[in-house]
């Protein structure tokens, strides 16, 4: 009974161990701009007050470029080649997923929340 | 008063209407009166009394639900959550959907289902009926209680005047577009009824603890866990293909923390189910039962918890809002309550454990191995999702913003918690119950490992040769869990292939060998069976899955991986029509043409003033090698968000592109028929390096019915104006894209349509499985007929 016990209870506490270190050095952290700079990894996630006026989009490559302004205030431009995203025009705060290529933050993916999205505006 | 004479235009609100809505709200009263009657007569055992409270809570429940519903068919908009969920011109389907839309009522919705799975279930509870309805009580009053706080029964207070008449408004704020979909009326009610029946085990686990039973409750609750695991599974599924088919990334699950909720208790759910075998058949495993009997609906109640506390904003995409501060007490409250029972009964029931003696472990492995590897496997696993939810909250207690667990750090954890469950699925139904060396249970699998590697080589080829018309990436490489280490793509996914074929192989051959002796006994290999499917369409849809950037515009077509796709039709007369689409004509690599039309209509929520949103809808081409999903986006007609104002000499940038107001022209006088006021307006941007300038002269005419404006190509733009002031002659100029071009992503998914054939196999699976329980008044025939049965043979 013993021995039975023991070996499950060894197995997760190796198992959850390893996956802790797998998620502390795998997962995406939440920068601001000047972090974004010491930062080498791919998947920043960069949390960005948008600037509407600034939004263009390329004919020629598809690409979504735009300025932002992060919590501290500081501004960065973004340029997004991925998926095409809906309602970025009604979207406050976006969330860019990228990394920093020397002023230009390269976005892969844009989270943006509406605040629409699930619940209703009011009237 | 100022307030009553603007509610004057409005008409009153039907007496009738209103009085549904309080029959709802008091409902919800009675409900929690009732719940804690019932508690009370628990405790002072008084069966009748408590049976009566139990009951009548119950149906109040019911009936709050069936209030609401009626509030959303019959429109009443005096009524709060109806306005801001509904409109009028919602189709009658969409009336009953938006019920759960919001948060109230999704918790009224969870509340209904509970009620339904506790009066069903707590007169069948014999011995344990005492136990079983008081804790059932405490959950539902516990769900009384919050939807006390976040009532979706509330009137308008704007709307009601200063005499106390309520007033009606001209109509709902209306219904999120994205949510205007069928699966709406599916998944969530499914999914819902999972996570009610997610309490029965619960209850049954603390009730048997109170009675002083180890045994009943577990025969109990088998038939409901194997119910509710069905129930959910599918649910999940059909929540993954609503995704794939109306959100534009193509893929089916994203780990998104609301999608890990469901998947978390399910997983538990799984492996408790395993668990009621072991120990209906065998007599073991019966503190662990308790165990597992409690963590899916605690994992539920706790996943509830961080995706409606707030807690989670920054990263779900489901972005619930946050709950009423007096509900999110009782929610938090009452999962710590709860947890804590819940620790109480298992460590009392390890306490009452008899002490075993020391048997002797023979040596090699058995089923009971098995059933060992896979379940602690499904708790691991559903421990690491768990964890990877809460990372964000855990990480920001260190300080600074937290981090995020993503798709591929998702991937490189769970593959070892998947390799030993997929074994546990394949070996477990061969293994026997008697312990027997590796290597005489190998001997016994060759034949089926055999099957499965042929099988993998023969996918692998059909990959390979494009006429069979699955094509895949050459030369594509696939991440380890590793970091750093890749695989070519086609070992990498035919290690993951085998993984879902093996089992999936060995249990038809179960089923198909059971079938002759005991054609209910087939269920759980068939849910198995169903399950490999499912699970190898999502890893090949995904692992040899390719996609490309196609931009069409209303001339030029556009390609990608091989399709062409060009601009059909699309009536921008009807843009605000519901059901309007795009329609392009795509040519495959073999030349053969089709049709696509994905939807897309414009829509404005919250009044005339607020700004125009798109709406699309992807288009899939489903068949059973492939499926080719075109995304698209919104088209880009308008470039200028919004457009630009500038007065006479003023020169601005915006969007990379800059605007100089040279000139006002006039012709005519404001006000008068047919005057004409325009600008000379320099219009410039840089087109790969090189930059463009023209100049253009649009004007607006002011003609019977409104100002008219000219357009004026410049360009990739046509220009126009949109508007002129009077006082200072400053005008909004905006720029149209020329011609209108619609982005499109498209994915090409080899086997999605196993990811449909598994979910169905799933589901008759677990139907089966349940209806085996039903039927035999002692389980774990099947099970005892394994035992005596011969060990299956699949040589010679």
């Amino acid at each position: 009974m013993r021995g039975s016990t023991i070996i499950p209870v060894l197995i997760s506490v190796v198992a959850i161990g390893v996956v802790v270190a797998v998620f502390s050095q795998g997962a995406s952290p939440y920068i601001t701009v000047a972090e974004a700079r010491k930062l080498s990894s791919d998947r920043l996630n960069l949390g960005l007050e948008l600037d509407k006026s600034s939004i263009s989009k390329s004919i020629k490559s598809g690409a979504i470029e735009f300025d932002g302004k992060d919590k501290n205030g500081e501004k960065v431009h973004v340029v997004y080649i991925g998926d095409p995203v809906n309602n970025l025009e009604q979207a406050e705060r976006v969330t860019a997923v990228g990394k920093l290529d020397g002023d230009t933050f390269k976005a892969e993916q844009l989270l943006t929340k509406c605040p629409s999205k699930y619940e209703a505006e009011k009237k | 008063m100022d307030k009553d004479a603007q509610l004057a235009q409005l008409a009153d609100a039907p007496a009738w209407g209103n009085m549904i809505g309080a029959v709802g709200r008091y409902s919800i009263i009675l409900a929690l009166i009732g719940f804690i009657a019932a508690i009370v007569f628990s405790i002072r055992d008084f069966p009748k009394l408590r049976r009566l409270s139990f009951g009548t809570a119950c149906l109040a429940v019911l009936v709050a639900f069936g209030s609401l519903l009626t509030l959303f068919i019959t429109k009443q908009y005096q009524f709060k959550y109806v306005a801001e969920h509904s409109e009028s011109i919602n189709p009658l389907i969409y009336k009953i959907s938006a019920l759960w839309t919001g948060q109230q009522g999704s918790f009224l919705l969870w509340a209904f289902w509970s009620a339904v799975c506790a009066g069903l279930t707590f007169r069948r509870a014999q011995s344990l009926e005492r136990g079983y309805t008081a804790v059932w009580a405490v959950i539902l009053g516990l769900l009384a209680g919050i939807l006390t706080r976040e009532t979706p029964f509330e009137i308008i207070q704007e709307a009601i005047t200063s005499k106390g008449v309520v007033k009606m408004p001209f109509d709902g704020n209306g219904m999120v577009p994205s949510l205007q979909n069928y699966w709406n009326n599916i998944h969530p009610p499914v999914v819902f009824l999972g996570f009610a029946s997610l309490a029965i085990p619960f209850c049954y686990a603390i009730a048997g603890v109170i009675h002083k039973d180890s045994n009943e409750w577990v025969k109990l609750t088998r038939g409901p866990v194997i119910l509710g695991m069905t129930v959910l599974g599918v649910g999940i599924s059909l929540g993954g293909l609503w995704a794939y088919e109306t959100l534009n990334w193509g893929g089916f699950w994203g780990w998104d923390p609301v999608e890990n909720v469901s998947l978390v208790p399910w997983l538990f759910l799984v492996a408790l189910s395993h668990g009621i075998i072991m120990q209906t058949t065998r007599k073991k495993w019966i503190a662990t039962n308790v165990f597992l009997g409690g963590l899916p609906f605690i994992s539920f109640v706790y996943g509830t918890f961080l995706t409606r506390s707030g807690l989670l904003d920054k990263v779900s995409n489901h972005s619930f809002a946050q709950m009423e501060g007096g509900a999110l007490q009782i929610l938090r409250g009452g999962m710590i309550a709860l947890i804590i029972a819940f620790t109480a009964a298992y460590v009392v029931t390890l306490r009452r454990q008899p002490k075993s003696e020391n048997r002797p472990v023979e040596p090699g492995v058995n089923r009971e191995t098995f059933y060992q590897m896979g379940m602690l496997s499904l708790c691991l696993m559903a421990s690491v999702i768990a964890l990877g939810m809460s990372w964000p909250v855990i990480t920001a207690l260190r300080g600074g913003e937290g981090s995020r667990v993503e798709e591929a750090v998702y991937h490189r954890a769970l593959i070892w918690f998947f390799v030993p469950i997929m074994i546990g699925i394949a070996v477990g139904p061969i293994a026997s119950w008697k312990r027997e060396g590796l290597k005489s249970l190998t001997s016994r699998l060759v034949t089926l490992l055999s099957i499965s590697l042929a099988t993998v080589g023969v996918l692998l080829i059909i990959f390979k040769n494009e006429k069979f018309g699955v094509r895949i990436t050459p030369g594509a490489t696939l991440h380890t869990p590793i970091q750093g280490v890749e695989f070519p793509l086609v070992l990498g996914m035919a290690i993951i292939m085998f993984l879902a074929i093996f089992p999936a192989i060995t249990n038809l051959w179960r089923a198909i060998e059971l079938s002759k002796r005991s054609k209910l006994g087939t269920g759980p290999f068939i849910a198995h069976f169903g399950i490999c499917l499912l699970l190898g369409g999502l890893l090949i849809s995904r692992g040899f899955e390719r996609e490309a950037d196609i931009t069409v515009t209303t001339q030029t077509p556009g390609e990608g991986i091989g399709y062409k796709v060009a601009f059909k039709e699309y009536n921008w007369e009807k843009r605000t029509d519901r059901d309007n689409r795009v329609t392009f004509t795509v040519t495959d690599p073999d030349g053969h043409q089709f049709d696509i039309a994905p939807a897309l209509f414009y829509y404005q929520m919250g009044g005339p003033e607020s700004p125009e949103q798109a709406q699309v809808w992807p288009y899939i081409v489903q068949s059973f090698s492939h499926d080719l999903n075109f995304a698209m986006g919104e088209p880009v007609v308008e470039f200028l968000k919004p457009s630009m104002n500038l007065k006479e000499g003023e020169t601005k940038t915006q969007s990379k592109v800059t605007i100089k107001n040279l000139k006002s022209t006039n012709n005519g006088k404001f006000g008068q028929a047919g005057a004409e006021f325009g600008a000379i307006l320099e219009i410039s941007y840089v087109d790969r390096g090189e930059t463009k300038r023209f100049t253009v002269n649009p004007t607006l005419k002011l003609v019977e019915g409104g100002l008219q404006p000219t357009l004026h190509p410049a360009g990739d733009f046509q220009v126009a104006l949109e508007s002129m002031s009077a006082n200072d002659k400053s005008v909004n100029v905006q720029l149209y894209v020329n011609p209108p071009f619609f982005p499109i992503k498209l994915f090409y998914k080899p086997l999605t349509s196993l990811v449909w054939i598994g979910t169905g196999i799933f589901l008759i699976g677990g139907l089966i499985s349940a209806a085996n329980r039903r039927l035999k008044k002692t389980p774990a025939i099947i099970e005892a007929e394994d035992l005596n049965a011969p060990v299956p043979a699949t040589e010679g």
